[in-house]
């Protein structure tokens, strides 16, 4: 069953377009990376997904059932824009307030079981003002998995965490896909971070959906190649197409590329044979980051 | 609409806001009965001789408890936007109503409060210097006059309440609890009233919110309790079905 389906969905504001026709589809258990440039409709998506915005047409159905059932939306948890914290109260407070807003049973017991979970224990009473942006994030998860939801949409979360905060966050995203079940609706700009834990892409672009696939079929599709570095590039362009039969072989300013072939011993040894110095020879894979990048057109990423 | 009620009244009785306006309407009240400026506790109660509430009464006695509670209200609102709580709120909560009824309980719970605290307050200082603290109607009629009060407030919080979730601005909300709590649309509609010579026009002003409080009176009077009970039950409906209208159509 999918966790999220949209089906044509829309948003506009006034004349323009924030989010256009777009068909999202998020299997049960994924962790689905949403990517795009600012401004290409995330948030706004992500929003009518968790029934904050109403959509201008389409719809949003989450495990089957539309989002505006009161059942289903038990069922969500919400990191949008920034955690949603009230500045003057305590980090436990404040989890006990959501605790108490979703009808929890115990929400003193879950309040802390949840600050463990992000590692905020001993911030527990330190006033949300006073917390960093990172434990401000992680506050932001841990409201969010409050009362056990199926589904986290977040929007960002890793923003602002330092690079040990990033590695902290990614370990809870995945136990709580791995040991939970949670499916997890992902937004980030921190895309070789992304990359680290998605199940399944989607890439907006202008408010259209460019493209859905999964990252087994993203590493399918990826152009990875080889790098030679080599004492003369254009005599070992044509003899590795003469000998070896690339899908592509062309010499740029880094070196000689070769696509289709992933053997480096091989083609390090036909180049030693015919006299030629290799230099360097290495397999370059293509990352989630040039992905988007070639999809995009080759403009700088948002 | 209970787990709100209770996340909402947990959040109030945590909140410095509320404790500083507590101490502050009773600073001033205080201070006015120090002064002999509200010299008997009709006068704290907004009432003038003949049982009728006007703007300095209202402004110097129960208006403004209401006013502050207004102010508290409508920061306390829009508090849960401007913070993003919200967020968290309506994505668990489905049904808008839930949301404004919680809301519109706890906010009234709190009004209650501050209204027994401040009543409490203003006797004990009314006695301790010598002032009048005759009630005309017994305790009965105090009694009764807290209950129509309350309901004055059930209509008041629901009324601030609208217009905070139609603009999520505190000062709008802040504009219309003073508005409300001072008593201008009735003032305004009475010497409209005057000025036209038509006194169906003042007469008008009595079921707006400031005109049903101002019908509050320390001694029973049945018509004027079951015209206040039903004035603000209407007063408050029409707000719940203007505000879940105005969540339902805006984004949070």
């Amino acid at each position: 069953m999918e966790a999220i389906a949209t089906t044509a969905l829309c948003k506009s504001y006034g004349t323009k377009k924030a989010v256009d026709n777009i068909d999202l589809v998020v299997p049960e258990g994924a962790i689905y990376g949403f990517i795009g440039r600012n401004g290409a409709g995330k948030t706004t998506t992500q929003k009518m997904v968790c029934g904050l915005a109403h959509p201008t047409s389409g719809s949003v159905t989450l495990f089957g059932k539309p989002v505006g059932a009161q059942d289903v939306r038990e069922q969500i948890g919400v990191l949008i824009e920034q955690p949603a914290l009230f500045s003057d109260l305590s980090a436990y407070e404040n989890l006990v307030l959501q605790g108490l807003s979703i009808g929890i049973k115990n929400p003193k017991d879950q309040a802390m079981k949840s600050l463990e979970m992000v590692e905020l224990t001993e911030a527990a009473k330190k006033k949300a003002k006073q917390l960093s942006l990172g434990m401000k994030q992680r506050l932001g998860v841990a409201l969010a998995m409050m009362g056990f939801p199926k589904l986290l949409v977040l929007d960002e979360p890793v923003n602002g965490l330092d690079p040990q905060g990033i590695i902290e966050m990614r370990g809870v995203f995945e136990r709580l896909n791995r040991e939970m079940g949670v499916t997890i609706f992902i937004s980030s700009h921190i895309l070789g971070e992304l990359s680290r834990v998605a199940t399944h892409y989607g890439i907006i672009h202008d408010g259209r959906m460019i493209q859905q696939i999964s990252a087994a079929e993203l590493s399918e599709q990826s152009r990875d190649y080889l790098n030679i570095k080599v004492d003369n590039s254009e005599k070992a362009r044509l003899l590795i197409e003469e000998k070896m039969n690339p899908s592509e072989c062309s010499v740029g300013e880094d070196g000689l590329r070769v696509f289709g072939i992933k053997n480096s011993r091989d083609v390090n040894e036909l180049l030693w044979r015919n006299g030629l110095a290799v230099d360097e020879i290495y397999l370059h894979q293509q990352d989630l980051e040039e992905y988007f990048l070639r999809l995009m057109g080759g403009v700088q990423v948002a | 609409m209970l787990n709100v009620f209770k996340m909402d009244i947990r959040r109030m009785l945590r909140s410095k806001a509320f404790y500083i306006c507590l101490i502050f309407m009773n600073l001033v009240t205080g201070t006015m009965i120090l002064f002999d400026i509200v010299p008997s506790f009709a006068s704290i109660m907004g009432i003038s001789s003949d049982g009728a509430a006007d703007m300095m009464g209202n402004m110097m006695g129960i208006g403004l408890a209401f006013m502050i509670i207004g102010i508290l209200s409508a920061l306390h609102i829009c508090g849960d936007f401007s913070s993003g709580f919200a967020k968290n709120t309506f994505t668990r909560h489905a049904n808008p109503m839930r949301y404004f009824g919680g809301k519109l309980l706890s906010l009234t719970v709190t009004g209650v409060i501050m209204l027994i605290i401040y009543m409490l307050v203003s006797a004990l200082l009314l006695a301790i210097c010598g002032s009048s603290m005759a009630l005309p109607g017994g305790v009965g009629g105090l009694l009764v006059f807290l209950i129509e009060k309350v309901f004055v407030l059930f209509a008041f919080t629901a009324l601030v309440l609208l217009a905070c979730l139609t603009t999520r601005k505190s000062i709008v909300g802040i504009t219309v609890a003073a508005v409300v709590a001072m008593g201008v649309l009735p003032m305004i509609l009475a010497i409209a009233g005057d000025y036209l010579g038509v006194s169906l026009i003042s007469d008008i002003g009595k079921y707006t919110i400031s005109g049903l409080s101002g019908q509050a009176a320390l001694v029973f009077n049945g018509s004027a309790f079951a015209i206040i009970l039903i004035g603000s039950l209407i007063w408050a409906g029409l707000s719940a079905v203007l505000g879940n209208r105005a969540i339902k159509l805006k984004d949070v």
